[in-house]
């Protein structure tokens, strides 16, 4: 009896909680090579990629974008497209010391002035560039020259408690972009 | 049809499990937030006996319990709770709780540690001390992070010592959950502990779960 009269007021409440919560829409989910536009899938052949390409899309109020998601020479590559499979931008992961030491002094000039206290988690050279600047970059090719930026994900302390921040910083070190990122609940893994 | 297969695997179980109880737990988590570090979270959970040496059904027992976590760093808690259990044949046992826990996030994976103390005190007997040790991840279904209105699955590993009995518990439970909104999920699988694991005499218990995380 008890149990009946527990599950009908949770069932109750679920239904009331769904109706009522707003959120911002924001989305990410895999899809198949199908579905991508074919421009986007003839600039990835030509990317030659060793490992598996595992495409995304992004949706949320700003609209629609595919995402190619692969590893070429031991580095994570993140392409992202718009409807048509025009490139929007190419990501790349690195480690900080890939980076020149005139641009680390750059940046960590810019995080200090940011923050009181702040450790690097990940940082990502950014390209916005043609579609042969995009492959030649993609495949190694250090003559070709284009602007870079990079988006860091930092963890670092304004105040008083440490939060984490995703920054876009251009080479003179001035911060473009700053959004702070909210951690997911994690209550089912504490809980 | 469902509920027949699950009675007659309860029973193939237990033929194999001398000490074998199984049931239903289900669950209530409501966390809310008290300032930019603290969290206050309460729960109620129930215990149903579906089988304990034959088919049962019966109420056994019911947990209350109100925790404050407060965050020590970005991927850091320490929560301290206590906790009031009601036994069907009346015993109360109060429960005060100390745990750590880190979540970290990778690429398509959280996961989360979670080390604590346990006190047990109840009148009638001696008082209990436990420790345990549980890593727990988090996996996607669709895409690299769960996003509202997506199922995501998640594995849970334990270790307890009972400081008293010197002996251990290892638990083992799975899990299918569903993100109805940021603050609000859902979680159904199974719970299988396996207890006195040192003593030669294991206890089985396998407890079907369902939990409802919700923050206001």
């Amino acid at each position: 009896m008890f149990s009946k009269k527990w599950l009908f007021i949770v069932f109750i409440l679920i239904g009331v909680f769904t109706a009522v919560s707003q959120e911002k829409f924001e989305r990410e989910y895999r899809v198949d090579t199908d579905e991508v536009p074919l421009k986007a899938k003839t600039f990835i052949e030509k990317c030659r990629f060793s490992k598996q390409v595992k495409w995304y899309v992004e949706e949320s109020q700003d609209g629609k974008t595919y995402e190619a998601k692969s590893v070429k020479k031991g580095y994570k590559f993140s392409i992202e497209f718009d409807l048509q499979g025009t490139v929007l931008d190419v990501e790349k992961t690195v480690k900080l010391t890939e980076i020149s030491s005139a641009k680390i002094k750059k940046i960590e000039s810019a995080l200090t002035e940011r923050f009181r206290k702040y450790k690097i988690k990940k940082i990502q050279v950014q390209w916005k560039t043609d579609t042969n600047s995009y492959i030649a970059l993609i495949n190694g090719d250090v003559k070709v020259s284009t602007n870079e930026l990079y988006e860091l994900v930092v963890k670092g302390k304004v105040v008083s408690h440490f939060k984490m921040y995703e920054l876009l910083i251009n080479p003179e070190g001035t911060i473009l972009k700053e959004l702070e990122i909210v951690p997911a609940n994690s209550d089912n893994l504490q809980f | 049809m469902g509920c027949v297969r699950w009675i007659f695997f309860l029973v193939s179980f237990a033929a194999f499990a001398q000490d074998f109880n199984a049931g239903w737990l289900p669950k209530v988590n409501v966390s809310t937030e008290l300032s930019e570090t603290i969290k206050w979270v309460n729960s109620l959970e129930a215990r149903e006996l579906v089988y304990m040496d034959d088919v049962i059904f019966r109420h056994n027992l019911v947990d209350i319990a109100t925790i404050f976590s407060v965050r020590t760093s970005v991927d850091q808690s320490l929560n301290l709770g206590y906790l009031i259990r009601f036994r069907e044949n009346g015993d109360v046992v109060h429960r005060f709780l100390q745990h750590y826990n880190l979540v970290s996030n990778y690429n398509a994976l959280r996961l989360g540690h979670r080390i604590g103390f346990e006190q047990f005190f109840q009148n009638a007997t001696n008082s209990a001390f436990r420790t345990r040790y549980r890593i727990t991840f988090e996996k996607a279904l669709n895409g690299a992070k769960v996003d509202n209105k997506e199922f995501y699955l998640k594995m849970g590993h334990e270790y307890l010592w009972n400081f008293n009995e010197d002996d251990l518990e290892i638990r083992f439970a799975p899990f299918l959950g569903y993100q109805l909104t940021k603050k609000n999920k859902l979680e159904f699988g199974v719970d299988y502990r396996l207890g006195n694991f040192l003593n030669n005499t294991s206890e089985h218990r396998l407890w079907f779960r369902t939990t409802w995380y919700l923050s206001i």
